[in-house]
Parts: structure tokens; C-alpha cells; sequence
């Protein structure tokens, strides 16, 4: 048999395999939209822990990072880092989150807020932004599989064909089984990962170096200045301290308020579930060392690949590998990127109908017609991506570099949601406006940058003092009202 | 409950500190004193060894955290 169809066989397995698990997950949950989007508020803790493992684990962490690692070295330890803290601000507001959710009902991150605040707009706003912010992040995960595909069949499946049919084993188990479906798929794409993250990042060093300390050692030789954090910048200078520490700090603000890992908040089974998970959260961390691993060995053995995100692919392809094994890595980079697509598809469904279409509309919808209509979006979201993916030569790269400049606008509400009752609606909404504001003129205006900073932290300075003044300066809400939030 | 916030424990009050001193570990300036290549530990860069090491150490505080406040809700 030709190799490359070994490749495509085991990856179609991977497929099949993926697509079997995401369906039979479903039953386990009820019709309901609680049952669709919170999976019933019953989630155990490995669940739990490999749905949101999993997601974070991209392809822009299987593809991405390796390419960070090989072209910017020590600047790629960023990506570890933020993921190691960026839950922990849930030990503190998640057990509150989670009773609330309980207590009123809420699948989403939105429907908390605008309980709070006693406001629909805010519903709208914090939509938006999700929005903004997830479809960017889904193009370049189908572009991921697309790519993927492309390579394990020589060119004989187009990029445009293979993010088709990924995403369509994504689409259907995400329309069948909602929350369950990805929590269930994320469980084994997340293990796959792994073991092959391990595999890969062991054995490429040892390979292409006779080992990861000969490798290093090499590089200390050749290329110190990869090693010296904080590594290089984009263009190939060294990084600034403060780029590389504010990214850290606007990724970690930006990471516990995702809208998608946020809902996830509601799906544990019970506080004492959801802590054990954020405490071993940090675990998975562990599991993108190897990953910078395979960058850094081929910073010498294959140098000047472009772009840089494809260097994994190309060592695996360059290499003399068994096709068996060529296949495992190419099912491990789709599970890396459906693992995190499907989270995405499912939370921007949910908060496209019960965020922005249920706070536009008059009367309530009744629970069935609004699964229906989750469903329905999904569809419609995944149609929207894969329009950018395939068809659209839009570069998408400035959305998604606003992306985590406008979620992280979400920390600074979330604080005075729940620690300073004197905020108001207003105060809240000029706060958010004000912040995406600066984030997006910062970007548009290059001059305005200072020292690499992360635009986002000037959007979070602005929000703050605008949160604070314009809230003091509205009436204060109903004290029975703020005290179901603050002391809850 | 007469407070106007929530009791929080005493692990819960050391997690709350530990949490912001591990996100100011991985950064400047208390990575700057850990960002070089030497020594070489474990094969890696001192670089990533440091970063390696937080990951352990917050896993093994934050556990330690988690177990004595469960401890604490079953006795009281």
C-alpha cells in the first residue's frame, strides 16, 4: 500500500473514531437546554479537566507553538506559563459562579452579568465581543485541519476539502450532543494528544540530537540568544521584558473569562468537583513542554522553514517516519484543533441565542424552540468560519491579535461584579466600551505603542478609571438586589 | 451571615495571595533573575527549568491548599 494513503487511513479512523464518541455522549444528557449547554450541571472531575485541557491545546499550541519555540526560542515559554495561572482566579469565583448559575439558571457567562447589572445591553455587548473574539479563533483552527489534511495526502485533498470534512465530524456530534459531545471528544482527543505531544517531543531531540541535553547544549553554542528569555520578537530582535510580562498578564486575565471555558464553570457537577479541577489544571501545562521541544530541535536541522507554523508538519514529513506513525501525528494535530473548535462552535451557538437573540427579543423563548435554535447556530457558525477558512483570502490575524485585547476587558467587570457593590450598570458598560476602544485605536495607531507593551493593559488602565468614575457618578442599584451577587 | 462578604477561610486567603506571587514569578522582574541558559538542569536551560519548576511548585501548593480546606469543611 502507498504510504501516504496509510497516513490518510489512520487519520480517517482517528475521524470515525472521534465522530462515534461524540454521538454516543449525548445520551447521557437531558433535551433540555440546560442539558444541551451545561450538560445538566453533572460533569465529573476528569471530564472536566480534559475539556478544558483540551481546548486550550489548539493548534495554535500543536502548531503554533513548536513554530514560537524554533523562530522566537525562550519567548515560546510564554504560552506555558499563562495557562499555569490563568485558572486560578476560578478557585476564588468559581465555587460563587457555580451556586449562582445553580440558583438562577444561568448556561452562559453573559446571563450573569446582566442579572447583575439588570441590563440587556449588556447581554448584547458581552456577545459581541464573544463573538468577535471566537471567529477568528475558529478560522485558524479549521485552516489547521485543512492543512493537516493537505500535507498527509500529498496535495491529493485540498486544504478547503480536509477543513470540510473535519469540521464536519465537529459539526455533526456538536449538533447532536452539545456540551456532552465535546466534553466526551475532548476526553479522547485530549489523551491522543498527549501521549503523542510526549512521544514526539522525545523522541525528534533524541533523533535529530542524541538527546534534549546534547540539543540544548548545541543551542547554547549556536543560538544562545533563543535560550536567554525572553527570547526574541515577531521581527527577530530581542523581546522586551515588558511585551513578554504584559502578554503574560493580559493572556492570564483574558484566559479564566473566555466565554467558552467560563460556561464550563456551570457544568460542575459540584463546587468541590470544579476546585480539584482548577487545582490540577496546571498538570496539563506540563504537556507543551515537550511540544517547545520539537521546535527547539529544529532550529539547527531544518533551518529557514516558512512560515514558521508549519514546521512541525515538515519534520514529520521530511523525516523518514512510518507511515503508521506519520498518520498518529497528523490525527493528534486534528484532535488539537477540533478539540478546541468544537468548544468554540458550541459556546458562540449558545451565546448567539441566549445572549444576543434572547436579550433582543421581546418575549421569552420556551426551552425546546431555544435548543432548537442553539442547534440551528451552529450550524450557522460553522458555515461563517469555514466561509473565512476556505473561501476568503481576508487575513484574520489582526482580529485575533485584538481578540485577547478585548476578552481580557471582561476581568475587570467580573472583580466588580462580585467585590464592589457600588458599580453600576452604566458605569459597567462604559467601562467595557471604553476599554475595547483603547485596545483597538492602540492597534490602528503603531506609534502609540511603548516597550511592546500589550495594548490590552492600557484598555485594562482606561476601563478601570472609567468603571470607577462613571459608577460614582450614577445612581447606586437596589442593596437587596447587589447583595444576592457580592455575598453569594 | 451579618458580614457583607462571604467568610473566606484561611487556605482560601493563602491561595488568594499564592495565586497573584505565582503569576508575579513568571514575570519580569522575578523571571528576569531566572531567565538565563546556565546551569543546565535536567537537560533543559535554566529558562525552562525555572518555568517547569513553577508549574510543580504551584500544582503541589495549590493541592496542599485544596486538602486542607476539604479537611476543614468535613470537620466543620
Amino acid at each position: 500500500m502507498e504510504s501516504w494513503l496509510i497516513v490518510f487511513l489512520v487519520t480517517i479512523g482517528y475521524l470515525i473514531l472521534s465522530l462515534g464518541v461524540g454521538l454516543f455522549s449525548g445520551r447521557k444528557a437531558s433535551a433540555s437546554t440546560e442539558g444541551y449547554v451545561a450538560g445538566d450541571r453533572n460533569l465529573g472531575f476528569l471530564v472536566l479537566y480534559f475539556i478544558l485541557g483540551a481546548s486550550i491545546y489548539s493548534a495554535f499550541a500543536f502548531l503554533g507553538g513548536p513554530g514560537w519555540a524554533y523562530s522566537r526560542g525562550a519567548a515560546a515559554f510564554y504560552i506555558i506559563s499563562y495557562g499555569t495561572v490563568g485558572l486560578l482566579p476560578w478557585y476564588f469565583l468559581g465555587p460563587r459562579i457555580a451556586r449562582l448559575g445553580r440558583k438562577f439558571g444561568y448556561v452562559t457567562q453573559a446571563e450573569l452579568f446582566a442579572h447583575r447589572y439588570e441590563s440587556r445591553f449588556i447581554s448584547c455587548i458581552l456577545a459581541t465581543i464573544s463573538l468577535v473574539a471566537f471567529v477568528p479563533y475558529l478560522v485558524i483552527q479549521m485552516k489547521g485541519a485543512g492543512y493537516v489534511f493537505s500535507i498527509v495526502t500529498e496535495g491529493r485533498i485540498p486544504e478547503w476539502g480536509g477543513a470540510a470534512i473535519a469540521y464536519g465530524v465537529v459539526l455533526i456530534y456538536v449538533f447532536k450532543s452539545g456540551v456532552m459531545g465535546v466534553a466526551w471528544t475532548n476526553t479522547f482527543q485530549g489523551i491522543l494528544m498527549m501521549g503523542l505531544a510526549w512521544v514526539l517531543g522525545l523522541y525528534l531531540p533524541y533523533k535529530l540530537h542524541g538527546g534534549v541535553g546534547p540539543m540544548f547544549e548545541e543551542l547554547a553554542r549556536v543560538a544562545p540568544e533563543l535560550l536567554q528569555a525572553p527570547g526574541l520578537d515577531a521581527a527577530g530582535n530581542p523581546w522586551t521584558w515588558a511585551g513578554y510580562s504584559s502578554s503574560i498578564v493580559i493572556s492570564v486575565l483574558g484566559f479564566s473569562v473566555w466565554p467558552h471555558y467560563f460556561m464550563k464553570i456551570y457544568t460542575a457537577r459540584n463546587i468541590e468537583t470544579l476546585k480539584r479541577m482548577i487545582v490540577f489544571y496546571p498538570t496539563f501545562q506540563i504537556f507543551l513542554v515537550p511540544i517547545m521541544f520539537v521546535g527547539f530541535a529544529a532550529i539547527t536541522a531544518f533551518p529557514g522553514v516558512t512560515p514558521v507554523d508549519t514546521i512541525l508538519p515538515h519534520i514529520v514529513t521530511s523525516m523518514d517516519i512510518p507511515p503508521l506513525a506519520v498518520g498518529l501525528f497528523c490525527a493528534g494535530a486534528l484532535a488539537a484543533s477540533m478539540s478546541s473548535g468544537d468548544a468554540i462552535v458550541h459556546a458562540a451557538a449558545s451565546i448567539m441565542i441566549k445572549d444576543f437573540y434572547g436579550a433582543v427579543r421581546a418575549e421569552k423563548l420556551d426551552g425546546q424552540q431555544e435548543t432548537r435554535l442553539i442547534r440551528f447556530s451552529v450550524i450557522v457558525i460553522g458555515a461563517i468560519a469555514y466561509f473565512f477558512a476556505a473561501v476568503s483570502e481576508y487575513s484574520l490575524v489582526y482580529l485575533l491579535l485584538l481578540s485577547y485585547g478585548f476578552i481580557a476587558q471582561i476581568f475587570p467587570t467580573l472583580v466588580a461584579l462580585f467585590y464592589w457593590k457600588r458599580s453600576t450598570p452604566t458605569g459597567v458598560i462604559a467601562g467595557l466600551l471604553a476599554g475595547c476602544a483603547v485596545v483597538i485605536v492602540w492597534n490602528l495607531v503603531p506609534s502609540l505603542q511603548w516597550q511592546q507593551i500589550h495594548p490590552g493593559i492600557f484598555g485594562i488602565g482606561v476601563h478601570i478609571v472609567v468603571l470607577v468614575v462613571v459608577s460614582k457618578l450614577t445612581a447606586p442599584m437596589n442593596g437587596e438586589h447587589v447583595r444576592k451577587f457580592v455575598e453569594a | 451571615m451579618s458580614s457583607e462578604r462571604p467568610e473566606v477561610s484561611r487556605p482560601g486567603r493563602y491561595a488568594m495571595a499564592f495565586s497573584v506571587f505565582a503569576l508575579l514569578a513568571l514575570i519580569w522582574p522575578i523571571y528576569s533573575l531566572f531567565g538565563g541558559i546556565r546551569p543546565m538542569i535536567l537537560g533543559m536551560p535554566l529558562s525552562l527549568f525555572y518555568i517547569v519548576t513553577v508549574i510543580v511548585v504551584v500544582f503541589l501548593v495549590m493541592l496542599t491548599l485544596f486538602l486542607w480546606e476539604s479537611k476543614n469543611d468535613r470537620l466543620g
